[in-house]
């Protein structure tokens, strides 16, 4: 589906007071772009996507990263995985890390409980997590705290840092991480779950803290 | 639970009278249900600690709770487990760092953010990109008198670094707490996977 398609889709569902053309907009955001369209400023007010929607429309398809332990998913001969979702499925990708006790256990936990009230239609819906801390994430670990999270979900991992911010930057994410000689190394991270469709488009990205409910509703919207 | 919950309902209670009181010249004060209390201060009150498990993979564990002000501000200044379950307990929070707000600082932030022409856009106020998370470790937590304090997840929480096994679902262990005015306290810590 393309996010065009998408979009008519989501006003065709309801999301109402919207002229037609306008760009459904969660919170309105232009993913660190200047050339803001201008047509963004909806009301908040017929808002029903939880998630922020991002203008223009990231679109990450052409890029991809090395799935971290090809041994622990069905297709061991995978080498990159590509930012693009199954035809009329979609994928969400996560940049995070495993000694990270607060933010990136919350986010997991809560998709999987996003994705248990989802039932069956959770099926249609991939899960990408690329560590954003290579250094201490071995291959094995973040593929098992994925895993651990979400049992088919697949792990990323690159050392060439070059490749790791292409890709970031191409979501409109962003993570800093520094090693001290001395002490735990510091990582600054953003917090969110970004959803990609079947066409390599970020349609939709969900700040940390938004509620398994929301993120369900979403998915089942954006499903539909 | 229910025990816990009346526990820190009379808790609050008496911190209400007491401040109540405070101003007068009584000096022993009296709840709504005619019960005498003691004249000691009323310590902070914790609540519903709980840890979240931990996949196999990961030595770092976080715990939160509910931090119910006594009579006199305190504050957390440090926590404590067995060893057998972690050695290094540190007090941590998880501040937001605003990436899109034009104050960009010193933090490397990816995603096209070189233009600060972003921030200029009324319809963008609140947020620009998908803000950075960053965790901090933080001296203490601060329980001013008769406020909650909540450690939850995003904001402060008792950090372990070098967990010795696994947190299961179900199990629970004990944790000190120890705060500067009133001294230690020990909870009982939960692990589930939320809270």
């Amino acid at each position: 589906m393309t996010s065009e398609g998408l979009t008519r889709r989501l006003l065709a569902r309801g999301v109402t007071a919207l002229a037609v053309g306008s760009v459904v907009v969660g919170m309105s955001v232009t993913g660190g772009c200047s050339n803001n369209d201008g047509s963004s400023d909806v009301s908040g007010a017929s808002r029903e996507l939880s998630g922020v929607v991002v203008r223009p429309v990231p679109e990450v398809a052409a890029l991809s990263l090395p799935i971290a332990d090809p041994e622990s998913i069905a297709d061991p001969e995978a080498g990159s995985f590509p930012f693009v979702a199954d035809k009329d499925e979609l994928l969400l990708v996560y940049f995070g890390y495993t000694a990270c006790p607060d933010v990136c256990p919350t986010t997991l936990a809560d998709l999987k409980a996003a994705f248990k009230k989802m039932g069956d239609e959770s099926k249609r819906v991939s899960v990408a997590m690329a560590t954003i801390d290579p250094r201490r994430d071995s291959a094995e670990v973040i593929s098992g705290y994925l895993q651990s999270f979400v049992p088919d979900g697949i792990a990323l991992r690159t050392d060439n840092d070059d490749d790791l911010r292409e890709v970031t930057t191409a979501f409109g994410a962003s993570y800093e991480a520094t090693y001290p000689t001395q002490g735990e190394p510091k990582v600054t991270h953003s917090a969110s779950l970004y959803v990609v469709d079947d066409q390599g488009h970020v349609v939709l990205s969900w700040p940390f803290g938004t509620t398994a409910s929301d993120i369900a509703l979403d998915l089942e919207q954006l499903l539909d | 639970m229910k025990l816990t919950r009346l526990f820190a309902g009379v808790a609050i209670s008496v911190a209400c009278v007491a401040a109540l009181t405070a101003c007068g010249d009584d000096s022993t004060s009296e709840t709504s249900d005619g019960v005498t209390t003691t004249a000691a201060p009323a310590e902070p009150t914790i609540s519903g600690a709980w840890a979240r498990n931990s996949p196999m993979e990961v030595t770092k564990g976080a715990a939160y709770m509910t931090v119910a002000g006594g009579d006199v501000d305190d504050e957390i200044v440090s926590a404590s487990v067995d060893a057998a379950i972690a050695e290094t307990v540190e007090l941590h929070e998880t501040v937001m760092v605003e990436s899109g707000d034009g104050s960009m600082g010193s933090t490397t932030v990816a995603g096209g953010m070189g233009s600060t022409t972003a921030a200029g856009d009324d319809t963008m106020s609140s947020t620009t990109l998908a803000p950075a998370m960053e965790m901090r470790q933080v001296k203490s937590i601060k329980v001013p008198a008769g406020e909650e304090v909540a450690l939850k997840p995003g904001g402060f929480h008792i950090m372990f670094i070098d967990l010795k096994k696994p947190l299961v679902i179900g199990e629970t262990f004990d944790m000190r707490v120890t705060f500067l005015e009133s001294g230690e306290q020990t909870v009982s810590v939960e692990v589930k996977e939320a809270p």
